[in-house]
């Protein structure tokens, strides 16, 4: 298959069951809300070795938010509940609580709750108050500047994580900006994020390595430096490739996402761009296959 | 029809006590309904002998005329609605759990006792210890919501633990003695006494008054949950709209001869 003369791999993504929360920030002006969201997100780029995976969701005006200022939604992964719950606990704690003006309210309902303010109230030392609002119950826990309002508890929902188009090309200034592109249209779809800084990994990995204590190394197949030395998936004119991974709650939000990450490679900028491809480990190990060439047909 | 209306066809001299005419525990008794017991004074006669019968119990029960004397309607009810088209007597919603009651008039003492959930609607005014508890329990509304549009008497919210009542006329003296919990809402004026022996709990006033000198002055500061708890109302019933038109408001704390930490909040 051949957009735009971009070859699509026919291969697929390989991506797995992980856990997701969805947070929504608020404070009194975006400049607040931004820097609490890029602070809780900030070293959350991968389960292997950040806790969890995180990135902000969207921006929401203040009209869509539950106290009626600008705020942002924010997506965390993780493999399993318990890592999550605690995850969220720390991010929110050090991260969110710590912002001026901010508030904190779950932006999901499931069965599977956890700990929110229910946990972070006792910073309050006795000084906290609750308010049950109809049927969910928020902390007001007094901080500096005022109260710090938050739910006291969220839910956590089965998502996925994992999924990924590989972006092939002849310069690494050409995939760069292919890359961009295709990050910046794949962040207008809703329910997934792209954990990576910028949304882009240049130091995508394979599972395993020679040295023993590691259970992640360079994905030596796709770097071009190692083409003399390595079984590559490089051909001679490839010279860089970048990896977008996509986390996501809804298997077909990433189709979505990835769908529109090739089209925008392919149709805004193709200077350059060889072939889109996508890393998986056989289908032996992820439960969701994304097929690239059958999302684009 | 989606109503049972129950007309009242004559004067009562002495109370009569409705608690079994509630719609969750009357639906499976609709083809005996005349034959349902009640009390007139101490004297156990049936719900002919005072009300006329129309339509089918579906959605609820609408009573019709003068129901003064009429006492705990809506007694423990678990599901539905009720609706007076005129005054209720005492005990109106005594420990109800769920469902709806509107009254299109106004209601007497103990309206909202042991309330524990659902939603209350006083279209005029209400008597003495709105939300307290009944005789034998410790603790007064544990829930639910009840919105008075006219005025209430002395001892609102006695011993409160949860819940929320607005009130959007004046109210008399005792307000939220021994609160435990819960928010208060007045719109009016307020009479003395306000929140003695209360431990926790929110009062927020719209009018500026006196408080007691068991309350400190705690300065004043933006109170965020005021908008949250305002687009909660505003879903309710429309007449909330924008009834908090500022979160930066004044806070008293109190009772601090009790170490309370109730709050009082005024919007002026």
């Amino acid at each position: 298959m051949i957009i735009n003369g971009i070859k699509i791999e026919n291969t697929f993504a390989e991506a797995f069951p992980m856990k997701a929360v969805r947070l929504i920030i608020t404070a009194e002006t975006k400049y607040w809300v931004l820097k609490a969201v890029e602070s809780m997100t900030g070293f959350a780029t991968s389960v292997i070795a950040c806790g969890c995976e995180g990135g902000i969701e969207k921006e929401m005006k203040a009209t869509l938010t539950p106290d009626g200022r600008p705020g942002a939604s924010v997506l965390l992964f993780a493999m399993d509940s318990k890592s999550l719950a605690k995850q969220v606990l720390r991010r929110v704690g050090q991260c969110v609580l710590t912002t001026p003006t901010t508030a904190c309210f779950s932006g999901l309902e499931s069965n599977e709750k956890i700990s929110l303010g229910q946990s972070l109230r006792y910073f309050g030392d006795g000084f906290q108050i609750s308010k049950k609002i109809g049927n969910k119950r928020f902390w007001r826990i007094p901080v500096m500047d005022g109260e710090f309002v938050i739910e006291e508890k969220t839910s956590i929902v089965p998502a996925i994580g994992g999924g990924n188009i590989l972006i092939l090309g002849s310069s690494r200034e050409n995939v760069l900006k292919a890359s961009e592109i295709a990050v910046k249209e794949m962040n207008k779809v809703e329910n997934i994020i792209l954990p990576f800084p910028g949304g882009i990994v240049r130091s995508g990995s394979k599972v395993g390595s020679k040295y023993k204590n590691l259970i992640a190394s360079i994905n030596d197949v796709y770097c071009p430096t190692l083409k003399g030395l390595t079984k590559t998936n490089l051909n001679k004119e490839i010279e860089s490739v970048l990896e977008i991974v996509i986390d996501g709650i809804y298997q077909e939000d990433i189709i979505k996402a990835i769908k529109k990450g090739i089209i925008s490679v392919c149709r805004k900028s193709n200077k350059g761009i060889l072939a889109i491809s996508a890393g998986n480990y056989g289908g032996k190990l992820g439960k969701y296959h994304f097929h690239l060439r059958k999302i684009m047909t | 029809m989606s109503y049972l209306i129950l007309r009242l066809k004559k004067k009562l001299i002495f109370r009569l006590n409705l608690s079994a005419i509630v719609p969750d525990k009357i639906k499976n008794k609709q083809n005996n309904l005349k034959n349902i017991n009640i009390f007139y004074g101490n004297e156990e006669k049936k719900l002919s002998d005072f009300f006329s019968f129309q339509g089918k119990l579906n959605k609820g029960i609408v009573f019709k005329g003068n129901l003064s004397k009429c006492d705990y309607i809506g007694d423990s009810m678990k599901e539905g609605e009720i609706i007076v088209n005129g005054n209720v007597g005492e005990y109106l919603g005594n420990k109800m759990e769920n469902g709806k009651i509107i009254i299109n008039g106004s209601s007497g003492n103990f309206t909202a006792c042991s309330l524990k959930g659902g939603d209350i609607l006083i279209k005029k005014n209400v008597g003495d210890y709105l939300g307290s508890p009944n005789q034998e329990e410790k603790i007064g509304m544990s829930g639910g919501r009840v919105f008075v549009q006219g005025h209430a008497g002395n001892r609102l919210a006695f011993k409160m633990r949860a819940g929320v009542i607005f009130v959007k006329g004046d109210v008399k003296n005792y307000i939220a003695s021994q609160m435990i919990a819960g928010t208060i809402i007045i719109n009016g004026k307020i009479g003395s006494n306000l929140g003695l022996l209360m431990k926790r709990g929110t009062i927020i006033l719209k009018k500026k008054c006196i408080l007691p000198s068991c309350f400190q002055y705690s300065g004043k500061n933006n109170y965020l949950f005021l908008k949250i708890y305002q687009f909660y109302l505003e879903k309710l019933n429309s007449e909330f709209k924008n009834i908090f038109p500022t979160n930066y408001v004044t806070k008293f704390v109190g009772d601090i001869s009790c170490a309370g930490k109730g709050e009082v909040l005024i919007l002026n």
